[in-house]
């Protein structure tokens, strides 16, 4: 590490020999944090056609690199900020201009920003969209603070398995093929059981960046999916804090400066008020119980070094079955995840270089609920856990026209489970496994086209996976193309003979079977007019080496595996207008997904060993529709969704099977019960939508400012499906119709 | 939004609200019983387990099925109706097992109908294989040193169920008797009849694997038994693996529904190995004080 860091500070000194940069961080004057997405553009006096810029990131951080030492004219922008501009003398040497700037007070619409907006549903970039909290909001809710997974499972090409469970298939992916970060810290179930929430309240929420495929090579050890997220850091300036209350969640927030604009805090509760509240009114019956807690430490030890910390709390307890039936009815678990982070920017030089460490652990339990262990006392409980030590160095050098981004990684993973044999066949040989290796992600930038070729490379596995991404941007078109190899060691294993089942098993894959997975995305977006956007995306999914559960008619409370190939495929297309405060924003996905089982009994079962066949979370069609406008001093907000029928297999009777082997006594030997099935997966459930309602109003109290927001779930009670038993023909609902008052209180800001 | 705009949307809300809910129901079938057992021409009462096809998974009832099971021999036209009998089993499950008070001829021909006057006919064309010569015990052969024992059903059209039961006397004079299951490669359709071997090679540790102390053991009698069955009963690639069978299409000689009901009769070929024979095996012939 010494080495690689010299050498970088050698090739920097070098090249800023002839040129100098201008860096800084952008903050909030009224808060003093990052102001994601702010653009600083500079150009010489009396010459605006040589504008340059750049964008701040996550922690603020802009850097124009490749600069001629001399006087400029200097902008920052940001949307809901007033511009800032300056004149500035950038020295040899590099010169820094850090920008406080003032928020608007005026609409939106009429601010003057020539900023482009780098969020909004439909400003997706093959497979990339940036969700900022404010996207978040406009979604109708059950409780007035929002949360990103609420908002996910609007966008097309992510299925929940419903408003229960906490799972999300990606573009045809399994959810344990997504990888999460909490400021770069794992988090390996971050969605509570109640569908509606995640680890991630939105007003804690500075960005979060998805990639639904074919992420960049700072990813990797997952197969589908990257929901990558940051917590903003506390106040800088001032001590603020909130506190609301809703029929399914109470949450409550403090933060402020230790140290003002140096050091601050931010600690955030919430505590599910399902069962004390929402189930009181409502007549199904709501068996959750959750909570999580967020802590954040953020300190600026010199003008060119940030620092954070950051841990999390999550635990889970959820019915997802009948207390009558014979598979466990109740899931738990916990999330444990914490770390740091280390921003330098070593000064005159166009270095910015970062080390973060972090420990993640989950611990999930399927087992009867108290109600089931009282009548059927034979029902087992199963156990996993999962537990990462992480070690990052990432190092970007930034030039004019190329980002040279590259870094070292280390990861250490331990699993363990008790399953009660579950998986009759799973053996778990393996159970920790250590990830040392390195990634390269140069982007070069000519005129409008943008390149960015990668690789990602672990030494003890000896394994290669090349990635590509690439943007085309000419006015208001925009075209990105994204490919990769996807290597996931470390996997989860469900019975996934249907899409409710929720219980998944971490274990680290046999060697030379290793699920691996080959991506491709194309994408086209149009920005016709600055408050208008339209994309179109395709995507193309091939997996191997899947472990799926084996297809059998023994009504099996437990399973094989066995290998299996997947293909997913399908397109995106979105729009969103934003005019002022009215938004609306209509998403359609088109997807395919299969998997492929090859095995010799398949050509006496199917008539061919090769047995194709749709997966229990292949949604064919999947829409939804969101609006929010401003009415009468309130703020009304509207979500439609739909998602056609899931594949499962249908029973066409139920029997008894006597091996026949030879002549047996039928009075001795009972027989085992039979589903006669046609073949796998070969009906579809019921089709899913929702209307949900929200609207909301502010009232400004002299102690601060009071939101009350009332809404209606499931407005038309649709009786959408969660689990379906096929022996019994009992079935567990999604939501009804629920009606509900959330309140929240935030202290004044000046 | 305009007033037409308002309209279209909340007609289309009230077209999805009418879209069902339902999961599709269990059904489709046509047939509507399943039927287990096997004709035996060396007893004189023949059993039959009949399964009533439902559409939710249930652990059986004792009320009588609504159905009638007769059998008709094809030569003599004579029809036998069975008479239906409750069975709870260990597991506490509840099944109708028929039985019928008559010995079917060696080689003859019978179906077995079931008439459900709420259901379609079901029925088996049931073959009764042919009484056959004794089994014999073929020279033995040798391999590695070892005996291969190679027992032969003339004119067998099939052997099912394959078993080899070896009595053996432990050092304390116990006896004990292991029965195993013989490989499917070892039991063999052959000119003329059926095969079956029995390699001690690879038999023999694994029998004494399964023996309690003490040691040495002596291996006094062998008996090679096997179901004489007719050729239709043979499963999808010569082996009965539940995994595969368990598909209701996969095997199966039910018309109507589903299972098989076949024909079959016991045989039994025993004989003592000799001292000689059983070098190169860990078994002695006897003990002189047992």
């Amino acid at each position: 590490m010494p080495r690689l860091l010299f050498l970088t500070l050698a090739l920097a000194a070098s090249a800023s020999a002839q040129t100098t940069s201008l860096r800084g961080f952008v903050t909030d004057a009224a808060n003093g944090q990052p102001v994601l997405g702010a653009n600083v553009a500079l150009w010489a006096p009396g010459a605006p056609e040589a504008l340059r810029g750049a964008a701040a990131d996550g922690d603020g951080f802009y850097a124009v690199p490749g600069l001629t030492p001399g006087r400029y004219v200097a902008r920052a922008t940001a949307i809901g900020y007033q511009t800032r501009i300056d004149t500035l003398d950038v020295r040899a040497g590099g010169t820094t201009w850090d920008v406080a700037l003032t928020p608007a007070t005026a609409e939106l619409g009429t601010v003057t920003v020539q900023s482009e907006r780098t969020a909004g549903s439909a400003n997706v970039e093959a497979g990339f969209q940036r969700i900022r909290a404010e996207d978040i909001a406009i979604v109708p809710a059950p409780d007035v603070t929002g949360d990103l997974a609420n908002y996910l499972v609007s966008l097309p090409g992510i299925v929940a398995s419903g408003d229960r469970g906490g799972q999300l298939f990606v573009r045809g992916g399994d959810p344990s093929q997504n990888a999460v970060f909490l400021d770069g810290i794992p988090v390996f179930q971050p969605f509570h059981v109640l569908g509606f929430y995640s680890a991630f309240p939105a007003d804690l929420l500075q960005n979060a960046d998805v990639y639904a495929g074919g992420f960049d090579s700072r990813y990797g050890g997952v197969l589908s999916s990257v929901l990558d997220v940051t917590a903003r850091p506390g106040n800088l300036r001032r001590v603020a804090a909130s506190a609301s209350v809703a029929p399914f969640v109470a949450a409550a927030s403090v933060e402020g400066p230790i140290v003002r604009d140096r050091l601050s805090v931010l600690a955030s509760a919430r505590v599910s008020t399902v069962e004390a509240l929402a189930a009181q009114y409502v007549s199904a019956p709501l068996p959750f119980s959750f909570g999580d807690v967020l802590g954040k430490v953020y300190f600026t030890p010199t003008a060119t070094s940030r620092f954070s910390l950051t841990g999390l709390h999550t635990y889970d307890r959820g019915g997802i079955g009948l207390a009558s039936g014979d598979r466990p009815d109740e899931m738990r678990y916990t999330n444990s995840a914490g770390g740091f982070r280390y921003l330098l920017l070593p000064s005159q030089s166009p270095l910015l270089a970062e080390i973060s460490i972090s420990y993640a652990r989950y611990d999930a339990e399927l087992g009867p609920s108290a109600e089931q262990a009282a009548v059927r006392p034979e029902v087992g409980v199963r156990s996993t856990s999962l537990a990462r030590f992480t070690t990052d160095i990432d190092l970007t050098y930034l030039l004019r026209g190329l980002d040279l981004r590259y870094g070292l990684f280390l990861r250490r993973t331990f699993t363990s489970s008790e399953l009660d044999e579950l998986f009759q066949n799973l053996v778990t040989e393996r159970e920790e496994v250590l990830e040392p290796g390195v990634y390269a992600q140069p982007t070069l930038r000519v005129g409008p086209l943008a390149v960015s070729p990668g690789f990602r490379y672990t030494f003890t596995e000896g394994r290669l996976e090349p990635r590509l991404r690439a943007t085309l941007e000419v006015g208001p078109h925009r075209l990105s193309a994204a490919a990769g190899r996807y290597v996931q060691p470390v996997v989860g294993v469900s019975d996934r003979r249907d899409a409710t089942s929720v219980f998944t098993a971490w274990t680290v894959a046999p060697e030379g079977a290793v699920p691996t997975a080959d991506h491709a995305i194309l994408g086209y977006r149009l920005r016709p007019v600055p408050w208008a956007d339209v994309s179109v995306e395709g995507f193309y999914k091939r997996m191997t080496d899947l472990s799926v559960s084996e297809w059998t008619a023994f009504p099996r409370l437990t399973t094989r595996l066995q290998s299996a190939d997947g293909e997913a495929y399908g397109a995106d297309l979105r729009a969103e207008v934003r005019r002022g405060r009215a938004m609306v924003l209509v998403n359609y996905g088109l997807a395919y997904v299969t998997q492929t089982i090859t095995d010799p009994r398949n050509e006496v079962l199917y008539g061919d060993e090769v047995f194709t066949f749709r997966p229990a979370h292949d949604r064919r069609h999947q829409a939804s529709v969101v609006a929010s406008v401003p009415i009468a001093g309130v703020t009304a907000s509207v979500r439609w969704q739909f998602g056609s029928g899931l594949p499962f297999s249908r029973a066409l009777g139920f029997d008894v099977f006597l091996p026949p082997d030879g002549s047996t006594d039928p009075t001795g030997e009972p027989g085992t019960p039979r589903v006669i099935y046609d073949r796998p997966f070969n009906a579809e459930l019921p089709t899913y939508h929702r209307l949900d309602l929200s609207v909301d109003r502010d009232f400004v109290l002299r102690a601060g400012t009071l939101t009350v927001q009332g809404g209606l779930l499931n407005a038309y009670d649709r009786r959408n499906l969660f689990a379906f038993d096929v022996f019994t023909l009992e079935r567990v609902d999604q939501l009804p119709v629920i009606p509900t008052l959330g309140l929240r209180f935030q202290t004044r800001q000046p | 939004m305009t007033r037409t705009a308002a309209l279209a949307c909340l007609v289309a809300l009230g077209a999805l609200a009418g879209c069902s809910e339902d999961v599709p129901a269990a059904g489709g079938l046509t047939e509507s019983y399943t039927l287990w057992g096997a004709l035996d021409p060396t007893s004189d009462t023949q059993r039959l387990r009949v399964v009533r096809i439902t559409p939710t998974i249930t652990s059986g009832s004792s009320d009588p099925l609504p159905a009638t099971v007769t059998s008709t021999d094809a030569a003599t036209g004579a029809v036998t109706t069975w008479r239906d009998s409750v069975v709870t089993f260990g597991d506490g499950t509840i099944g109708h097992v028929f039985v019928a008070a008559f010995r079917p001829a060696f080689g003859s021909v019978h179906v077995v109908r079931v008439t459900d006057p709420e259901r379609p006919e079901v029925s088996a064309l049931v073959r009764v294989p042919a009484a056959i010569p004794a089994p014999v015990l073929l020279p033995t052969t040798r391999q590695q040193n070892a005996p291969i024992y190679t027992g032969f059903w003339p004119d067998a059209p099939r052997l099912n169920r394959a078993r080899v039961r070896y009595t053996i006397l432990s050092r304390d004079c116990a006896v004990h008797v292991v029965e195993r299951e013989v490989r499917p490669a070892e039991s063999v359709p052959v000119e003329f009849g059926w095969e079956v071997r029995v390699p001690m090679q690879t038999e023999a540790p694994e029998i004494v694997g399964a023996l309690p102390p003490p040691s040495p053991y002596a291996l006094v009698e062998i008996a090679m038994t096997g179901e004489v069955a007719s050729e239709d009963w043979r499963p999808p690639g010569g082996v009965f693996d539940p995994e595969v069978l368990i598909d209701p299409t996969v095997f199966g000689n039910v018309s109507g529904g589903f299972g098989f009901v076949g024909a079959a009769y016991g045989t039994a070929l025993v004989w003592q190995p000799s001292p000689d024979d059983l070098s190169g095996t860990p078994f002695r012939v006897r003990f002189t004080d047992c």
